[in-house]
């Protein structure tokens, strides 16, 4: 008996040694240790027929040959194993040059981008971010801007009307004797610039005030490369009291720094808007050449990007605001301009074509 | 404008060390915007005087000779084809490296040695248009060469300087000095110019003038309000000729042509204190008499350049008893012009209301010279200064002329010259930072301010040619101060202000987010369009109206848009040449004519028209996929993002683009704020647009009210779920919102969800009818279900399906 089972002993280990697969293994067990007809199990059962003494020698001695095959069985498991996942892994082989699959991809127009860049840093400095009508009413447009009627200056701002007339002031009757009918009708029209926001602004928040008005803005005008007749504008405005020139030129400077990312070069010089008093344009030092002078910049050094000012007086009294106690300063951003320079844009009709080998390449930043 | 730098230099001393370029630059930054500053004699470097020496003939060509020019110690042989060569005479003589304009056309090009039919040529005798002289040398064909020899200079000698072309041109953006009615002429620039060289303007020039009582003048001005000043004198001697080289030279400088002597005056003196004047030929004045009146409605009227003008009355003339004789302020009449024969002028030098001229200017787009200086307000005084100085020059120039009657003067106006107070303090707080008072004061009196010192400031009166429009505020003599001063010379400080919490606009939020999510989530692409739509799919989509412009950019553009759906429709025909799917998106305004927008004025009840933000899309999906489901997933994605729980309603008034079957209203709150639908067939077709698309529409401006929503936190549930899956098959037009209401209604208190996981019709399933495959999930918040209650429910559910809906259980 002892001889049977200690050659069943080298039988096992010399079989499981040759062993190369998983499937091999399992036969093998079931063939030693199978409970029906197992190689140990017939044995065992073959105990029965010894003397108790034999039976407690021997049945002690298969246990331990029992212990030492499902030893070597779960041993030589884990080698096969692992070698099968390594054998699966180096055929588990793909093109890892192929590209990607994508779920699909969306974008935001360029405007958008550095509109919400924009909106983000003013956000940061406390700024409103407000907005107001496309179509207007000549007195938020002009008039309460301090551009009456037949004002030179509305000859620059060349404007897209609406056909037909409005009543003034429908509401009250009683201020309408004495005006001719004529006078005391109102033209609407496509806003000209996002400025008449300063004043509804004004009116519907008061003094102090924070708040810039991103939009799109109309002129009459014959498009081309550089030209178009609607476009975004960026309107600015700050009123506190004691705002003085020196404090426009600060916030100014932290706003360039925070578009182009790094202290730009500005000049600030004389510029006639009737709204704000003084009035200035503030032009950078051109980013192409350095200053050096350049056919962007037309040889000057310097490209104009920012009419700014005071506000005037009167723009404050439109918008309820006394004067004499608040003044605040205004600015008019050409962000369709400042896309334009960021991304290299050449043409801007490509802006509003809907033109999708155009929008889907800004993605979103 | 152009302003011509020794021009200029005639009223101030300016030091020799400050070029053109650094007035030019000085000028941009304190006073108006230069666009450019250039030598007058910019391309003449290498043209030379050369007298020529001998002419032969060409031995190849007939037209052509071969001539021998001195040009200083040098001869030199070219072949020339002019046709009014002559020995000694003087010419202009271009050397190799010129630049040039060959016959005076196209770009300036570099001169080259050349061989011209067999002949070396080193260099070109030039005609006038050539070099760009053609103002100063008159030519009668382009084969006439210009003519020297009157100049009486060596050979050799630089054109520009035997020329005296050695001024430069600063060019001003108009457009920068529509505020500045003082500075449409030389002596004004020179004022500022002056001002911030911080240097003394040299008086104008007058001499005073003898007038006469021989002829009587008179100047009748029924409504003084459209014109405030008239001034006239009769000249009497008067011999129309050429004017001498200086005055050419002044008008040539600044660009324009020099026609003859009075015209020429009139012209000097408009660019030299910006005031136009005019001449009229006396013998064509009735009785000398001038009348300034409204035009008579359908009065015509031929101007100087030849235009027969029906004028209005809202036009102003100047007339004698019998007709109109120039349009004021604007143009003269021809038949009133002086002639070469014009013995006795009657110069004019008025004022005008500008917004009349400025009307009548534009209506007849006759933006003249002097249209544009009268509609900026000009200062009438200056009419006074303009005239004398004109007749002196008269005088000068002609001699014999005479004054031969009073000078006409009819004036009813007065210039605001009410005095400003400022206080120091006020100065140094809207500046930000103290300048001298020294300094300050100094600036404003060199600019012609009156100061009077006051206790903690001054008053300050503004020179009249400044008090017309432009001065009237505080702020504006900040302006003056700071601006002299030097904007470079400030410091930047920032504002003292105090941190305060900042609204959100909830409309731009919500904006912001939604492109956000289209663009980033759903993968879409924002586009932009006009808010103008073109007709022509306006009207092929069965779209009408919408709102009107009175002067659209083209004829088929003249509606504002009352939804974002004709941009798209637009948007796809072009992208489909390109793309095979297209998902694209919108966020704008759009304006329905209903005066129930925002307030037109703050002190009125009358409002704009609606103008709301919409968000729309257009999708084209792959192949096999709804386009109608496509765009429906959209707007779900978006609203589910924002928590929004939505309604649909069938659409009973649906665009006409709008599928009749596959069209639904989006409802929030029983309020409509969109749609989405598939585009109907026919539209498709007659837009021609290749693929079925999907359409949706989202009102942002109604949908703000319920945004920001935030979703409530639900507990994660304690017990297991239990999903089971159960496949019916009803009838076709089943719709999956009554399936899914009649599973739910079978154990409201277990079901958690009811989803659809597929829906098919095939040969296998009776015709007519469809497979819908549901998934139940039943939970509960208690206790763990058991699964034979739960196998329960999903009977009662059936039950319900098969009552309800006339299911059938489909077997697997």
């Amino acid at each position: 008996m002892r001889k049977q089972l200690e050659q069943l002993r080298r039988e096992a280990g010399e079989a499981l040694d040759k062993i190369k697969s998983l499937i091999d293994l399992e036969k093998a067990e079931i063939k030693l240790l199978g409970r029906k007809d197992g190689k140990l199990n017939a044995m065992l059962k073959s105990l029965k027929n010894l003397s108790e003494k034999e039976k407690k020698q021997f049945g002690k001695l298969a246990n331990e040959i029992k212990n030492e095959i499902t030893a070597l069985i779960a041993e030589k498991r884990l080698d096969l194993e692992k070698k099968e996942t390594l054998k699966a892994v180096e055929e588990d082989w793909i093109d890892v040059t192929l590209p990607g699959i994508k779920p699909k991809q969306g974008s935001l127009h360029p405007v958008s981008i550095v509109q919400y860049e924009l909106e983000d840093l003013f956000r940061s400095l406390g700024f409103m971010i407000l907005d107001g009508p496309e179509l207007e009413s000549d007195y938020y447009n002009f008039e309460a801007l301090n551009i009456p009627s037949h004002h030179p200056a509305r000859d620059t701002q060349d404007t897209f009307y609406i056909k037909g007339k409005i009543q003034k002031s429908k509401a009250c009757p009683e201020r309408n004797r004495g005006i001719k009918s004529k006078e005391n009708q109102e033209r609407l029209l496509l806003r000209t610039h996002t400025s008449p926001v300063q004043v509804r602004a004004m009116q519907e928040f008061g003094a102090p005030l924070r708040a810039i008005a991103p939009g799109r803005v109309f002129r009459y005008e014959a498009s081309d490369a550089s030209h178009e007749n609607t476009f975004c504008q960026l309107e600015g405005l700050m009123v506190e009291k004691n705002i003085s020139i020196c404090n426009l030129i600060a916030v100014m400077k932290t706003l360039l720094k925070g578009i182009f990312k790094r202290d730009v070069k500005i000049r600030l010089r004389p510029g006639y808007f009737p709204f704000v008093e003084p009035g200035f344009e503030l032009d950078i030092e051109c980013l192409i050449c350095g200053g050096r002078g350049c056919s962007v910049c037309k040889q000057s050094g310097w490209v104009e990007l920012l009419p700014c000012g005071l506000v005037h007086p009167n723009v404050l009294r439109a918008g309820h605001i006394d004067p004499e106690k608040f003044s605040g300063f205004a600015f008019g951003l050409g962000l369709t301009r400042l896309v334009m320079m960021r991304y290299g844009i050449n043409d801007i009709r490509l802006f509003n074509a809907g033109d999708l080998r155009f929008l889907e390449q800004f993605g979103a930043i | 404008m152009n302003i011509s730098f020794s021009w200029l230099e005639q009223y101030m001393n300016l030091p020799a060390d400050v070029t053109p370029k650094a007035l030019g630059l000085k000028l941009t930054m304190a006073t108006v915007e230069v666009e450019s500053v250039r030598p007058l004699s910019e391309h003449l470097d290498k043209v030379v005087v050369g007298q020529i020496k001998k002419i032969e003939k060409h031995p190849n060509a007939d037209r052509l000779k071969i001539v021998a020019v001195d040009i200083g110690g040098k001869v030199i042989n070219v072949v020339c084809g002019g046709t009014n060569l002559r020995n000694e005479m003087f010419v202009a003589f271009a050397q190799v490296g010129a630049k040039i304009r060959w016959h005076g056309e196209g770009e300036l090009v570099e001169l080259k040695e050349a061989e011209v039919r067999g002949i070396k040529s080193a260099g070109m005798i030039c005609a006038a248009s050539e070099l760009g002289l053609a103002d100063i040398f008159p030519a009668k064909d382009k084969f006439e060469i210009i003519d020297l020899s009157h100049l009486n200079v060596q050979p050799g000698r630089n054109l520009s300087e035997a020329l005296s072309l050695d001024d430069a041109v600063i060019e001003i953006d108009n457009k920068s000095l529509t505020n500045r009615p003082d500075l449409w002429g030389h002596y004004g620039l020179a004022r500022e110019a002056a001002a911030i060289y911080d240097l003394p303007l040299n008086e104008y020039p007058l001499k005073k003038i003898k007038s006469s009582k021989e002829i009587k003048i008179s100047v009748k001005i029924p409504e003084p309000k459209l014109c405030p000043r008239y001034m006239a004198a009769l000249i009497k001697g008067i011999k129309v000729g050429e004017s001498p080289d200086w005055l050419k030279q002044r008008l040539i400088a600044i660009g324009q042509k020099p026609i003859n002597n009075i015209v020429d005056i009139t012209n000097f003196m408009m660019f030299d204190l910006g005031q136009p004047l005019h001449a009229f030929s006396a013998d064509k004045i009735k009785n000398n008499e001038i009348i300034v009146r409204r035009a008579k409605a359908g009065e015509k009227l031929a101007t100087l350049d030849g235009i027969e003008r029906k004028l209005l009355e809202e036009d102003l003339v100047i007339a004698d008893k019998e007709k109109a004789v120039a349009l004021a302020g604007v143009m003269g009449g021809k038949n009133s012009e002086v002639g070469k024969d014009t013995k006795m002028i009657i110069l004019e030098s008025a004022n005008f209301e500008p917004v009349m001229i400025r009307k009548t200017a534009n209506r007849l787009g006759a933006r003249t010279e002097a249209a544009i200086r009268f509609e900026k307000s000009l200062d009438p005084n200056l009419a006074e200064v303009a005239l004398y100085r004109a007749i002196n020059l008269i005088l000068e120039l002609i001699p014999g002329s005479t004054v031969v009657s009073e000078i006409a003067d009819v004036k009813k106006f007065s210039v605001n010259q009410n005095p400003i107070e400022l206080t120091w303090d006020f100065i140094d707080k809207k500046i930000g930072q103290q300048i001298e008072r020294e300094k300050i004061s100094r600036i404003l009196e060199n600019l012609g301010f009156m100061l009077k010192k006051k206790k903690d400031g001054f008053s300050v009166v503004a020179p009249t040619w400044r008090a017309t429009k432009d001065i009237s505020v505080k702020e504006d003599i900040i302006e003056e101060i700071t601006r002299v001063f030097g904007y470079d010379n400030l410091t930047a400080k920032m504002p003292e202000t105090i941190i305060q919490y900042q609204s959100e606009n909830k409309l731009r939020e919500l904006e912001r987010r939604v492109k956000n999510i289209l663009a980033l989530s759903v993968g879409a692409n924002e586009t932009q369009n006009y808010s103008f739509v073109d007709e022509n799919i306006l009207t092929k989509a069965g779209l009408r109206g919408g709102i009107e412009l009175e002067n659209p950019a083209a004829e088929n553009f003249s509606r504002l848009r009352a939804s974002l759906a004709p941009g798209l429709l637009k948007n796809i025909i072009d992208n489909l040449r390109f793309y095979e799917e297209v998902n694209l998106f919108e966020v704008g305004k759009v304006f329905i004519d209903d005066q129930a927008g925002p307030l037109a004025r703050d002190d009125s009840k009358e409002r704009l028209p609606t103008q709301d933000l919409m968000a729309s899309g257009i999708i084209a999906p792959a192949k096999g996929e709804s386009p109608f489901l496509c765009a429906k997933g959209v707007v779900e994605t978006l609203l589910n993002y924002f928590s929004i729980t939505r309604d649909y309603n069938l659409l009973v008034e649906r665009p006409a683009w709008a599928h009749p079957k596959q069209c639904l209203q989006i409802i929030i709150n029983d309020q409509p704020v969109g749609l989405v639908a598939a585009l109907h067939p026919e539209i498709k077709k007659a837009l021609n647009i290749k693929k079925n698309a999907g359409i949706w529409e989202l009102n942002l401006s109604k949908i703000a009210s319920h945004f920001p929503k935030l979703k409530e936190f639900k507990p994660l549930p304690k017990y297991p779920a239990i999903e089971l899956d159960l496949s019916i098959i009803v009838e076709r037009r089943v719709q999956w919102k009554d399936i899914r209401n009649l599973v739910v209604h079978s154990e409201p208190s277990f079901i958690r969800d009811v989803q659809l996981l597929d829906v098919f019709e095939n040969d296998k399933i009776e015709s007519g009818k469809k497979s819908v495959t549901l998934r139940i999930t039943y939970q509960s918040a208690e206790r763990t279900l058991r699964m034979d209650e739960v196998e329960a429910f999903l009977a009662k559910a059936m039950e319900n399906l098969a009552k309800g809906a006339g299911a059938k259980k489909r077997e697997v």
